[in-house]
């Protein structure tokens, strides 16, 4: 083991937070941003992507994408007598480099009932990390959202106008743009016609892209976009943080936080199978997703001083609505399959917890268009071969009526989610409600469009429904974690400051969807960018002692941070 | 599995009511004995009895994608069975769990085994095609709701069929791109797939992506958000 360097700041995840924090803080320190993933670093070309990017990007993104982490990157071994060893070397897990995991699983436990099923969480693990997916559906919070921030934690000064500038930000650096209707394909078009009619409002998806072709890849498999466009923190400000003279390090796991006098003074990350140290003068952060930086920390034992760290798991269950449309013509075209989205809507037209996100056809290679439940043998085939001109929606439930848990340590982290009722094995009643308001409203609206059928049969008996329902999400996990090292205004009941920054440990920030004080109505990447933004500015002016260019956004109105305030020593920031 | 992230597994996963579970199962098991009792220890062993298992996962994925002038399930068996078993099921649903894998393995015998106590005068595996097809029918209908069956067979058949379906229609056996490969021809091999039984194009050919980034060069792009969302 040897000391490699000493940085100022010492970002630990570089995707959606951490990657844009690294960016935004690179010129004014020196930053050494660790990532558990590989690390594509050839120079972004919009449009036309990179020959590394290319190869990589067609490892996985033909077919079915195996979840399993790419863990292992060789096939596993026979087990229980059934012989695995057709899966060949052309699969993804194998393609992929020993010490690359490209993806990562978490086991998740949603059913109590049943403790001995479970599903996976994946994420990405690669520099760019979730940005790489889930900005490509960037959706502001709701305005309720902001309320519920403050009440669940009392956080202050996270509201809507305090935040703003840095979603503005955020969405400049990004790219971020309207699917504007006239680039919508036509069955995203039919749908809003038909909604509109039974009073629900549509409205333009917004994504980051940059030289799209168009493809129909988008959020197929979650990889790197084939051609750069998909304007992820790897194509922005990661190579904006490298060339302010940032060190990125890939296929890097963080093992141990190194702490002296309470304060976070580096950290201990394996590389290649040595352990190596790095040393911050001013800054640990980390930013590895709000399953990876609790872990990290429940590794380091900070639970036993916070026992918030890792609570509070919110997450977005999601069930899929697919429909058979008249007509063959919708497979000709390729696409950009999320076009638009809108909210459930209750009997007084008022929004309810649920968003619909409303891809077009599926005229690309997606492996979405096997429908997840219903009819089978010669009929469903029929309905495959003859019926090609598809259509489907992708629903999340925003603010289940339950939270998790993240426990274990790095090796082996696990994900308590209990969405599933213990005694009726349906998903929690909100949930279910929700869902299935949901669900017979899109499978009407689809009706409406002509669709001879609709999956799941919205028609069934309910008990049926549910229980197809139930079973999805309680097989496929819950999207979008977030809320597990909380930012509130009490350390009994939160994780961070208003700042982001440890309420228990100096000199230490968490900076990504761990922080979020409670559910947001939305993919949680647009508001871990701009808490990213914000963090950056706090960064830069109370822990660095700099100051922002004249054209950066007021100074958001927090509570007083002790750090403003010049008490350092309560403030978590050694200054 | 460090001692203190077992035990605090032990606090928050009751085990009670998934015992409760297999109790039930045993507990017609035994009800089995008595009227049948070479299906009885059939459908419960100390180890799941994954020979059968498989066999009633491929019977279920003849059942979901049958044969008829295109191929379907059977004609790329064994393989897509064990592939859908080990890979679809144990890895992508179960995430590894072997605990979980035993107990879906145990789901597909029981579904094997129980018909005999449900109406029928035989095994799952041992019934025609039709009867086959009525016993999942009955199954996705929920009609073992009363029985206290359903949960068990519906959990075999939803993730049997979910998984064959999405095998098959993700062209099994040319699923898996060809490593580092920038341009993929899935097609290649000349096969009917599931992707040419349902009109997929497939990955986008160089010539294709030529195509697209002259048709899309300058589309109209409004920078930021679609304000005319209130609720934001």
């Amino acid at each position: 083991m040897a000391t490699v360097a000493t940085y100022d700041v010492i970002i630990c995840g570089a995707g959606s937070g951490g990657g844009f924090l690294a960016g935004e803080i690179a010129p004014y320190c020196s930053v050494l941003l660790l990532d558990h993933g590989p690390y594509f670093s050839e120079t972004p070309n919009p449009g036309k992507g990179t020959p590394q990017r290319r190869v990589f990007s067609t490892q996985i993104n033909l077919g079915m994408y195996w979840g399993d982490g790419s863990t292992a990157p060789t096939p596993p071994a026979a087990f229980n007598g059934v012989d695995n060893s057709n899966e060949g070397s052309g699969s993804p897990r194998a393609s992929a480099t020993a010490n690359s995991p490209i993806f990562t699983a978490y086991p998740m436990y949603m059913d109590p009932s049943n403790p001995a099923l479970n599903t996976m969480q994946r994420e990405p693990r690669l520099v760019g990390g979730g940005s790489q997916i889930n900005v490509g559906a960037w959706v502001r919070p709701r305005l309720v959202d902001w309320d519920g921030f403050t009440q669940e934690t009392g956080v202050q000064g996270w509201t809507k106008a305090a935040f703003e500038p840095y979603f503005q930000k955020a969405e400049k650096i990004v790219n971020v743009h309207r699917d504007v209707r006239e680039n919508w394909n036509i069955a995203a078009v039919l749908y809003e016609q038909a909604a509109k009619k039974m009073g629900i409002p549509v409205f333009e998806e917004s994504s980051n892209r940059k030289g799209c072709i168009f493809c129909g890849h988008r959020l197929n498999a979650g990889m790197p976009c084939k051609y750069d466009s998909l304007q992820s923190t790897l194509m922005t400000q990661v190579p904006k943080a490298v060339a302010n003279g940032a060190t990125v390090v890939g296929n890097a796991e963080v093992v141990q936080i190194l702490m002296s006098n309470n304060k976070a003074t580096g950290v201990m990350y394996s590389l290649n199978g040595q352990m190596v140290q790095a040393n911050a003068n001013k800054l640990v952060v980390l930013s590895s997703g709000a399953i990876g930086t609790p872990v990290i920390m429940r590794t380091n034992g900070m639970h036993l001083t916070n026992p918030n760290i890792g609570q509070y798991l919110r997450a977005h269950p999601g069930i899929p609505i697919d429909a058979i449309l008249p007509g063959t013509n919708w497979n000709t075209d390729r696409g950009y399959q999320w076009n638009a989205y809108h909210y459930g809507m209750d009997e007084n037209g008022d929004p309810i917890d649920t968003l619909v996100h409303v891809p077009a056809g599926f005229p690309a290679n997606t492996p979405w268009v096997a429908s997840v439940v219903g009819t089978f043998g010669y009929p469903y085939k029929n309905v495959m071969r003859q019926y090609r001109q598809r259509a489907g929606a992708f629903i999340f439930e925003l603010k289940p009526a339950i939270y998790g848990r993240v426990v274990g340590d790095i090796n082996n982290p696990i994900i308590y989610y209990p969405i599933a009722d213990q005694n009726t094995g349906y998903l929690e009643s909100k949930t279910l409600n929700d869902f299935l308001l949901s669900a017979r409203q899109v499978a009407a609206v689809y009706k409406s469009m002509g669709a001879y059928t609709t999956y799941p049969t919205m028609d069934q008996p309910e008990f049926i429904v549910k229980q197809t329902l139930s079973q999805f999400v309680t097989s496929s996990g819950a999207l979008h974690p977030q809320g597990t090292c909380r930012a509130g205004s009490d350390p009994k009941t939160s994780v961070v400051d208003a700042n982001c920054m440890s309420h228990d440990f100096g000199n230490l920030m968490c900076c990504d969807a761990s922080v979020i004080p409670n559910h947001i109505s939305s993919n949680p990447n647009s508001m871990i960018m701009a808490i990213a933004a914000r963090a950056a500015d706090f960064v830069i002016t109370q822990v660095l002692g700099k100051t922002l260019p004249a054209d950066t956004p007021p100074a958001p109105e927090t509570e007083p941070s002790p750090a403003i305030a010049g008490a350092a020593a309560t403030s978590g920031v050694a200054v | 599995m460090h001692r203190e992230g077992l035990l605090e597994m032990e606090r928050e996963l009751s085990r009670r009511n998934f015992f409760s579970l297999v109790a039930k199962g045993l507990g017609v098991t035994a009800a089995l004995a008595g009227i049948a009792p070479n299906a009885a220890a059939a459908i419960r062993t100390r180890r799941p009895d994954t020979a059968t298992a498989l066999k009633v996962y491929s019977a279920i994925g003849n059942l979901t994608v049958p044969v008829d002038q295109d191929p379907g399930w059977a004609t790329f068996d064994p393989g897509i069975s064990r592939y859908g078993f080990s890979t679809i099921i144990f890895q992508v649903f179960l995430g590894n769990n072997n605990i979980a894998f035993d107990a879906f393995q145990d789901c597909l015998v029981y579904m094997d085994g129980v018909p005999i106590t449900l109406g029928y005068n035989t095994n799952f595996l041992n019934m025609g095609l039709y009867q086959q097809e009525q016993y999942l029918t009955d199954i996705l209908s929920g009609n073992y709701n009363q029985d206290g069956w359903q949960a068990i067979l519906s959990l075999a058949v939803n993730a049997s069929v979910v998984s064959a379906k999405t095998l098959f229609y993700s062209n099994y056996p040319n699923h898996l791109a060809t490593p580092n490969s920038e341009f993929q021809n899935p097609f290649a091999s000349g096969l009917v797939t599931g992707w040419v039984q349902m009109g997929l194009k497939g990955p986008v050919s160089a010539a294709e992506e030529t195509a697209l980034r002259t048709k899309y060069t300058g589309i109209q792009e409004l920078p930021g958000i679609d304000t005319t969302n209130p609720y934001i």
